[in-house]
């Protein structure tokens, strides 16, 4: 029986998405782990995140479809890539950040970084949707792929610390 | 040799190769632009020292094709952990220009802080890479298969200013991946 992670690289795979670029946090680590497996996906290990929205922005210039996995901190530094590169390129794909800070998150240093990602979404206006809320939909990669390209800028995927998860 | 007469020369070589250049924002795209337009010019404007990530992407996006990324000493300063993300990815067909005039540009000849940097070193210490010193009598070997390349020239800081850079962002990226696609054909 498929795990999660399985489920939501299947659900990559569909959406056409050939590459992804990750920087590990605790709670996407298991999913990276799947990518690392599958050896028909590409992965690149990024240094660091605003790498990781640029080696993305060049697949997609190209025509290539790539998903980037980072943790919201990672993407709060690199918002001067995210607005130059990526929405003034008018690049799209998907971003699947771990959103780390919230209820059930016992790590007293991700607290405050829900409420700096909750400010820049909406300051903005970016096309954030969270997995949780759509958990049941069989085709989430796709669609959120497909707002990407209508969009022309990356579609964020939040995924939301869950209650039963240990700290990492 | 200034900034623009090496371009120049990177440029007119590159383009007997069919070798697609990205470029730095600022005074490279900006001397790139001036000496020689091409629709296989991904020119970048933003953010600064991410030219070398974009040129991974599209590295790895057209394998069959050698990419050539035109960096200043500044800007490559600012990213050299994108160095290793390449090194560690190994794509063979990349190319790394390094050009090294000790200031930034354009803004207001500020020196940077690569004269701590060997070059030469740095590169050979980054698995794959090779290391070549060039100036505009170089044999320059733009292959795509022959491995990641770290070409280094020093320059004197430009005497006339960059010329200003005309092209939007979208426009850019739209020709470049027309160009790609028309290409493939």
């Amino acid at each position: 029986m498929a795990n999660l992670h399985q489920t939501f690289i299947k659900q990559t795979h569909k959406a056409g998405i050939t590459h992804i670029i990750s920087v590990p946090d605790g709670y996407l680590a298991p999913l990276i782990k799947e990518v690392l497996e599958d050896k028909t996906l590409h992965h690149t290990h990024a240094a660091r995140e605003e790498e990781a929205l640029a080696i993305a922005s060049g697949l997609a210039m190209c025509g290539v479809k790539a998903m980037v996995m980072m943790q919201n901190s990672g993407f709060l530094n690199s918002i001067g890539c995210f607005a130059t590169l990526c929405q003034n390129y008018s690049t799209p794909f998907v971003l699947l950040l771990a959103n780390r800070g919230n209820l059930y998150d016992k790590n007293s240093y991700d607290i405050p970084k829900i409420r700096y990602m909750d400010g820049i979404i909406k300051q903005m206006n970016l096309f954030a949707y969270s997995c949780h809320q759509y958990q049941n939909e069989e085709n989430l990669v796709s669609l959120a792929q497909s707002v990407a390209e209508t969009v022309q800028e990356p579609t964020l995927l939040l995924l939301d610390y869950p209650p039963s998860h240990s700290a990492c | 040799m200034q900034q623009k007469d090496i371009i120049k020369y990177l440029a007119d070589n590159a383009h007997q190769e069919n070798v697609l250049i990205v470029s730095e924002m600022g005074s490279q795209t900006m001397w790139l632009h001036s000496v020689c337009d091409h629709d296989s010019h991904l020119y970048l404007s933003g953010p600064m020292s991410m030219s070398p990530s974009v040129a991974l992407g599209v590295a790895l996006a057209n394998p069959d094709k050698t990419v050539m990324v035109i960096c200043g000493d500044g800007s490559l300063t600012m990213n050299l952990g994108g160095l290793t993300t390449i090194a560690h990815q190994q794509p063979k067909n990349l190319i790394v220009v390094v050009i090294d005039n000790g200031i930034y540009e354009l803004t207001g000849s500020v020196a940077t802080p690569s004269q701590a940097v060997d070059w030469q070193k740095l590169a050979l210490s980054l698995k794959g890479f090779s290391y070549q010193s060039i100036d505009t009598s170089s044999t320059l070997d733009f292959s795509k298969d022959n491995g990641l390349r770290l070409w280094h020239a020093v320059v004197k800081p430009s005497t006339e200013k960059a010329p200003s850079f005309p092209l939007k962002p979208v426009f850019i990226h739209q020709r470049f991946k027309d160009y790609l696609f028309a290409s493939r054909k």
